[in-house]
């Protein structure tokens, strides 16, 4: 049985500039890393366009800054392109991997960046500094970034599903953006109200990133438009 | 079963199917070794 994501999940739609980027900014994204997000795509079966989606919205698809230096904001060190923090990531690849739901050409990949043993016992979750520090570095290459970036939501979709197999890309960017632990998704609203509930309850900056996402003429809109993939 | 027995049974199963669909609804999906490999269809009403 397959899963689903309905788009639009909403009528809003998100500002003119951003709209303007989507035009803009994404086929100069796609031509420099469409190689690196189609990879990622395919080792975690997950539509491309929610990986170009994600990364308009992130970075506008900047991975570096104007002095070189790769992207890194906040005190979860949110880095790159897909502005995924070394945290989540260490957490939810460990799942991933304790659960037996990375494939061999998957891990194969990871470990080529990353060399942890996720599955050994005596791997400490959450990451010790030196660990993150290694997850931090491995996220400066854009290649890993993207895929991090995809095993987290791949997972994060998954557990948004409803019994029917509906995924809710709404609730999934409520905590790849806010946390895995946000207060936003104990609610009520967040566990069985739809997407205009998820955003009434969302962290302010989350509001804006859902309907980029997933409104009507946001950026999963656009690409699925206009084909792109 | 008198009167009062079918009534006791009528709403014992209607908080019943109300708590099984409330259940059904909270309920988070869990990722599993299989799920993994399920593809995953986008279905785009513009």
């Amino acid at each position: 049985m397959n899963f689903k994501i309905k788009i639009p999940l909403i009528q809003t739609e998100p500002d003119d500039n951003f709209k303007t980027d989507l035009i803009k900014s994404s086929p100069v994204m796609i031509n420099k890393y469409g190689a690196y997000f189609r990879l990622a795509a395919a080792l975690t079966n997950l539509p491309v366009q929610v990986l170009y989606s994600m990364g308009m919205v992130e970075s506008t698809g900047q991975h570096y800054k104007a002095n070189g230096s790769v992207i890194v904001t906040g005190a979860e060190q949110s880095t790159g392109i897909m502005q995924i923090s070394p945290n989540m990531f260490y957490e939810v690849y460990m799942k991933e991997v304790r659960g037996g739901r990375i494939s061999p050409e998957l891990m194969a990949k990871v470990s080529s960046y990353l060399p942890i043993d996720f599955k050994s016992k005596s791997t400490p979750q959450p990451a010790t500094a030196a660990l993150k520090a290694q997850v931090l570095k491995a996220l400066q290459d854009p290649q890993f970034n993207i895929l991090a970036s995809a095993i987290v939501l791949r997972r994060l979709l998954e557990e948004s599903a409803n019994a029917d197999m509906t995924m809710r890309l709404d609730k999934a960017i409520v905590k790849y953006n806010a946390g895995l632990y946000v207060a936003a998704a104990k609610t009520t609203e967040y566990q069985t109200g739809d997407t205009a509930a998820v955003i009434k309850v969302a962290p302010a900056i989350t509001k804006g990133y859902i309907v980029k996402v997933v409104g009507k003429n946001g950026a999963m809109y656009y690409f699925l438009l206009n084909k792109i993939s | 079963m008198g009167k009062k027995g079918y009534i006791i049974l009528a709403v014992s199963l209607v908080v019943a199917s109300a708590a099984f669909y409330f259940y059904r609804k909270t309920r988070a999906f869990v990722p599993t070794q299989e799920s993994a490999k399920h593809p995953i269809e986008i279905v785009f009403n513009p």
